[in-house]
């Protein structure tokens, strides 16, 4: 599904990746770790499109399309989802009107046709009952005014809604509470279908607990320094990145 | 030509140049449109007369067929607690010239609330003095410049409070493209009778291109102690990471753009607080009127 090769990507002139790779297929849940800096966000970033990530080189690929020939949207379309760290408040734009537009510019680049206001609502209100979530968020304006665990929650109504087929979830667990990372991990959980796949940022064992990863990835320096399965993830509860010797060398 | 205002239609069109006082007698709650379908050079002198209590909105629309230089003095006079909501709507093509002045006779308690919104034209200067002398009036002046090509709107606003518990709030938001530019010039004096006075200015733009600019000169005059005032000023591009965030759920860049700046533009839409003539403004056509 996603094939990322050598990768290089700098931010205001400071190289953040360097020489990185990951390949995630269809249906594998990811988790990455690492210190502050490392590049965690830098990467799903890129892979997102985001304006500030500069690729200098190295290549990215998802279903067999060269990512770095689409715009941001046209990833959207294709099936990438970027859950964001701190979700932009967007004052005037109702999120409702929001989520209807970017459900129906997915439906006319996927050659379906757009819903209409009835028939979006219905569907809207099919999903939610579905993931056991309520609709208040939806009558206010984009993000604005949310509390974290609020801008958190309309996030997870946008993956319901949007139906991506690789999540990349930055650090969705930072200040929630313990109750509220269950249901984060209730909806992600329950999308995992076996053809969807996941990326998540954390800092803590708590989230990959919940939501169990095939994969556990350090980075260190820009680039993978370590790999394995959830176990590694424990390990690093326990002993810390110092304790495994993978803490950002900041002379680099 | 004086038109009396009292039936109880709720809409009333006006396309009647020769109009000079539109008076408005135990009303409340109605809808009134003047359409002016300005000519050549063109001056337009109309008094609104609100007697006690009387309440009403009131939508001017100024447009041209033809290169016009235009222009039209307004006059607002409002008897005790008489609420007027008047909105100008100007959509002038380019190469126009539309000089506009506002000023009022306010009762006490009396509420003028006064939208603004331009769109188009070569060049175009509102000015809007209003004195308040009396208690307990509310003044307020929402503006929309929004301009392409070489337009330029310049806004002088004088507000002077002479009275208690007098408030006023002068709000300007912009959007700017090519070359145009936008001057919001506002002066509120709060003078020593204007005890527990309220005075606000703010001035809000978005600027699309390198060569347009905006010059907003927030004054305010203070003359006593037990006021509340403020004013601010801001101004910049799109913001690029809420442009980016609505790209990132599949929205194109043009789309985003434009959502972004019909939300900047919504507040001024939802103070004209008349659903009538917000629909009106929601679905006006130049081309049904020239």
């Amino acid at each position: 599904m996603l094939e990322i090769k050598n990768l290089y990507v700098s931010i205001e002139k400071n190289d953040i990746l360097k020489d990185f790779s990951l390949s995630i297929k269809a249906g594998e849940v990811h988790a990455l770790m690492g210190t502050n800096g490392t590049g965690k966000s830098t990467l799903v970033k890129s892979i997102a499109g985001h304006f500030e990530c500069n690729i200098t080189q190295g290549e990215m690929t998802y279903n067999n399309k060269n990512l770095r020939e689409l715009d941001p949207n046209e990833r959207a379309n294709e099936g990438i989802f970027l859950s964001f760290q701190n979700p932009v408040e967007i004052e005037g734009v109702n999120n409702s009107y929001f989520l209807k537009t970017a459900l129906n510019a997915k439906r006319v680049y996927n050659k379906q046709e757009e819903l209409d206001g009835l028939e979006f609502l219905k569907e809207l209100k099919t999903k939610l009952k579905e993931y056991k979530m309520d609709n208040s968020l939806l009558k206010r304006d984009l993000n604005a005014g949310f509390s974290g665990g609020e801008k958190k929650r309309n996030e997870l109504i946008q993956v319901m809604m949007l139906s991506p087929d690789l999540i990349l979830l930055d650090e969705i667990d930072s200040g929630l509470d313990i109750d509220a990372i269950k249901t984060v991990a209730q909806v992600i959980n329950s999308m995992l279908d076996g053809k969807r796949s996941l990326l998540m940022i954390t800092h803590y064992d708590r989230l990959l607990q919940l939501i169990k990863p095939d994969f556990v990835h350090v980075l260190k320096d820009g680039k993978i320094a370590q790999s394995g399965d959830h176990t590694l993830a424990e390990e690093l509860d326990e002993k810390g990145f110092e304790g495994l010797g993978l803490h950002n060398d900041k002379n680099n | 030509m004086t038109k009396t205002i009292k039936q109880n239609n709720d809409f009333l069109y006006i396309k009647d140049s020769s109009i000079q006082k539109v008076l408005v007698k135990n009303i409340k709650n109605k809808t009134l449109i003047i359409i002016n379908n300005l000519n050549n050079t063109q001056e337009s002198n109309i008094e609104f007369i609100l007697e006690k209590n009387a309440r009403i909105d009131i939508l001017e629309v100024f447009l041209n067929k033809t290169q016009v230089q235009g222009s039209a003095k307004r006059i607002m006079t409002l008897d005790n607690k008489a609420k007027l909501n008047y909105c100008k709507l100007q959509v002038l093509e380019e190469d126009s010239t539309l000089s506009c002045t506002f000023n009022s006779d306010l009762e006490k308690e009396c509420e003028l609330s006064m939208h603004l919104i331009e769109k188009g034209s070569k060049d175009s200067i509102n000015t809007i003095n209003n004195d308040l002398k009396k208690k307990n009036i509310k003044l307020k002046i929402n503006i929309l410049t929004k301009l392409l090509h070489k337009s330029k709107v310049q806004n002088h606003i004088k507000t002077i409070h002479n009275a208690q518990n007098t408030y006023s709030c002068i709000n300007n938001k912009h959007i700017l493209d090519n070359e145009s530019s936008s001057l919001f010039a506002p002066l509120s004096i709060v003078n020593k009778k204007a005890l527990y006075a309220g005075a606000y200015q703010y001035s809000k733009a978005i600027l699309l291109s390198d060569d347009c600019n905006i010059k907003a000169n927030p004054h305010l005059e203070i003359l006593i102690d037990e006021l509340k005032a403020g004013h601010g000023s801001s101004i910049g591009s799109i913001d690029e990471n809420a442009l980016y965030y609505l790209q990132s759920r599949g929205i194109k860049k043009e789309t985003a753009k434009h959502m972004i700046l019909q939300a900047f533009e919504n507040d001024i839409y939802d103070n004209i607080d008349a659903k009538n003539i917000q629909d009106f403004i929601k679905d006006f056509s130049r081309k049904a009127y020239v």
